[in-house]
């Protein structure tokens, strides 16, 4: 492990040893951290996968974004076609494998690799818009912005999967799409820069619709 | 900086707590909507506070929390905020990437929308005052 690894994992790894569960969670660095892209905005997204149904709490998270699951809840995730596992096991760094439960796993995930299903990105692209335009009826752009950056996201995902490209991190995904959705590409771009003003939210919001219809 | 702006995030702030209210609602909670809506109502109560008294603000969700600790360590307000933004900014996101933890599920909606409207109402009496 890195000590820069280490370092932005480490609020996690001490919850885990206070709470007795270091010697049996796996910790993956997932997301911008794990690919080396991220930027002003970008979390440490940390993966904690128990052996048993438990959990750790972090009083003051901070910039860490922490996702719990357990081995087999994890499983069935990836069976059922949902990107986050598959994401993980193909390029999360992995911080704490204490039995070599997630070796297993990546191994086999090479040998016989899951392919996600676009669909239900759909479905919560679709969600996040709704609450992007309605931020924006309130008059709070900023909160809008962000909505439809996570939607935006959500919608690139989809139209990757569908074209055979597995998506990678969020600021990577517009350079992905170049090929394939210059516009998404683009519109993307400028909501992870910074926020877009009213007129360009709903132009986006519109965009993102007919992409989604497009599928 | 101005007052006419920290009443504008307080009306954005009121216009969202409703939609707190709506989403609190005990025939049919919606636990995905309240955290959101109140995370983005308190964001603005910091803004309106920071607008109030003249302070810099960063268009950053953490640089936000600290500065909702720093207003009431500075008893410009009387409730700490700072940890319940970082726990609503964790909720919404889970929400945003569609992975609602078990969090969401044990959260106190109606609990949740009562506290951002005492706050609100607070930062609406210390507006009066300063006006």
């Amino acid at each position: 492990m890195s000590e820069t690894a280490e370092r932005k994992a480490a609020p996690v790894l001490e919850a885990l040893a206070l709470s007795g569960m270091l010697d049996s969670a796996t910790v993956i660095l997932v997301g911008s951290n794990a690919r080396g892209t991220t930027h002003g905005r970008s979390d440490i997204d940390i993966l904690v996968i128990h052996d048993g149904d438990c959990r750790i709490r972090l009083d003051r998270p901070g910039d860490i974004h922490l996702q719990q699951d357990t081995r087999s809840r994890f499983l069935t995730r990836l069976e059922e076609g949902d990107d986050y596992p598959g994401w993980a096991l193909r390029f999360g760094i992995a911080l704490r494998d204490p039995s070599g439960w997630w070796a297993k796993q990546v191994a086999a995930e090479l040998a016989k690799p899951h392919w996600p299903d676009w669909r239900p990105k759909a479905d919560h692209a679709r969600k996040r818009m709704a609450m992007s335009m309605e931020l924006l009826d309130v008059g709070d752009v900023e909160a809008a912005s962000e909505e439809m950056m996570f939607a935006a996201s959500h919608v690139a995902r989809a139209v990757l999967l569908k074209h055979g490209r597995f998506p990678l991190s969020r600021t990577e995904l517009p350079s992905q799409l170049g090929g394939i959705s210059p516009e998404l590409a683009e519109i993307l771009y400028c909501l992870i820069s910074g926020e877009l003003d009213s007129g360009a939210l709903r132009s986006g919001e519109a965009l993102l619709e007919r992409q989604i219809n497009e599928l | 900086m101005s007052i006419r702006q920290a009443v504008e995030c307080l009306v954005r702030a009121k216009k969202q707590l409703e939609r707190v209210q709506l989403a609190a609602n005990d025939e049919h909670p919606d636990p995905e909507s309240a955290v959101t809506w109140a995370f983005y109502a308190y964001e603005n109560c910091v803004i309106a506070l920071a607008e109030m008294h003249e302070r810099n603000w960063a268009r950053n969700h953490l640089a936000k929390a600290r500065l909702a600790r720093a207003f009431f360590a500075e008893e410009l307000i009387s409730r700490d905020i700072g940890d319940e933004l970082e726990e609503l900014n964790r909720l919404r996101k889970d929400v945003a990437y569609d992975e609602p933890g078990q969090e969401l599920e044990e959260r106190n909606l109606e609990r949740l929308a009562s506290e951002l409207e005492e706050f609100i109402d607070e930062i609406e009496l210390r507006m009066e005052a300063l006006q």
